[in-house]
């Protein structure tokens, strides 16, 4: 399942609030920030974007 | 009546090619007109290789007209005519001075020392001719139009930095209502230096969320005068991505069309752009940056007001009467100390 495009209007980067733009590489989606260069990754149409200082709680 | 200075100009290059140079010598000669007689010698052709050939066959002719014209001094401006200026000067013991407008070449090779990524060739011929014909030979005095120059290595002791301007009375003349769509322009030389093709990434880029914003390019010289400033001021961003520049006419145009700005790093750009103030400034050959820089001015509620600060700065500073002031104190302090 493809990304749904019109989350771009509303994603925005976790970590320093930069625009977010989607690429798609043979079947491999990503998105990427335009202001930090931060690159997440896009599972089955969902995009993967913790912050880097994000802790799981054990 | 007071004796005017005679002043041999010598260009590469001249209109309908259309360049900062052009338009340099074009303004200056005219608000000089008063204190000095010039005489211009240009090839007819933009064809390189014809520019090489000029460069030879002026000096004989500049030679001929000597007996007659008498010149005070030579002013040639980059790249070539630096060249046959030098050569006139050391036959006809009169002062030389040459005007750069800008050292693509020398930016260019540091910027992809700095950005290896970056993938453009830079000739060594040209790379080797550029810095001979800027820092190689001495000329009697030099004149910069960007003071970014003066980093660069051997720069000529005797140098005075002009930066170029912008007559914002042919701006204000025009009303102009803008377009209804979010409209970027461009104006420039269709030029790899330009950096169009990051632009154009950069649009591809913010389509993905905003296909509404518009991008105007127009290559300079195809419209001049009202038709120009007419695409200025109907647009609401002015963009300039290129990879070098010495001090751009098309930007202190945009001010002058009260244009907000985003421009890269380069040249004298960082001296006069401030973030928020007047405008934008992104790193070179970056287009996430360019394109984030675009989607910030057009969420901008105070975009205009960096157009009136931008205006403000070229009405005080940036005039063809302070460049025409500049040079002619150059002139004299050539001749002067020469003499």
């Amino acid at each position: 399942m493809a990304l749904d495009k019109t989350l771009l209007e509303i994603l925005a980067c976790p970590d320093c609030r930069g625009d977010i733009t989607y690429s798609k590489r043979g079947k491999k989606e990503s998105l990427k920030c335009l202001k930090c260069k931060r690159v997440f990754e896009v599972k089955n149409g969902i995009p993967i974007m913790l912050p880097k200082d994000f802790k799981e709680e054990n | 009546m007071k004796k005017k200075l005679k002043v041999a100009v010598l260009i590469d290059a001249w209109f309908p090619f259309y360049g900062g140079g052009q338009v340099h010598v074009r303004e200056l000669t005219k608000r000089l007109s008063v204190d000095c007689r010039f005489k211009l010698y240009h090839p007819n052709s933009t064809n390189i290789l014809l520019r090489f050939l000029w460069a030879l066959t002026v000096i004989p002719q500049l030679l001929r007209d000597y007996s007659t014209e008498r010149f005070d001094l030579i002013h040639a401006h980059a790249y070539i005519a630096g060249f046959p200026g030098k050569v006139i000067s050391k036959i006809l013991h009169i002062p030389v001075v040459y005007t750069v407008h800008g050292s693509n070449v020398l930016d260019l090779r540091e910027l992809t020392r700095s950005n290896p990524a970056l993938d453009i060739k830079i000739p060594i011929w040209k790379y080797a001719l550029e810095k001979w014909l800027l820092t190689g030979i001495r000329y009697d005095h030099q004149i910069t139009v960007g003071s970014k120059y003066l980093t660069h290595k051997n720069v000529n002791k005797n140098i005075s930095v002009i930066p170029n301007g912008v007559d914002t009375k042919e701006f204000d003349k025009l009303k102009e209502t803008k377009r209804k769509q979010f409209t970027l322009i461009f104006v420039g030389r269709d030029d790899p230096m330009k950096g169009i093709q990051f632009l154009d990434g950069a649009m591809n880029l913010i389509h993905q969320k905003h296909p509404q914003i518009k991008l105007v390019k127009i290559k300079t010289g195809k419209i001049q005068g009202r038709k120009l400033v007419k695409e200025y001021k109907s647009s609401h961003v002015f963009i300039l991505p290129s990879l070098s520049e010495g001090h751009p006419l098309t930007l202190l145009e945009a001010w002058a069309a009260e244009l907000p700005v985003i421009v890269t790093s380069v040249g004298d750009n960082p001296k006069m752009v401030k973030k928020g103030v007047n405008g934008y400034l992104v790193p070179a050959a970056d287009e996430e940056s360019l394109a984030q820089a675009i989607l910030d001015a057009y969420r901008n509620p105070n975009l205009e007001r960096l157009g009136k600060a931008g205006y403000n700065l070229v009405k005080k500073k940036y005039t063809w009467e302070k460049a025409a002031k500049a040079t002619l104190k150059v002139y004299k302090e050539v001749i002067h100390g020469v003499r």
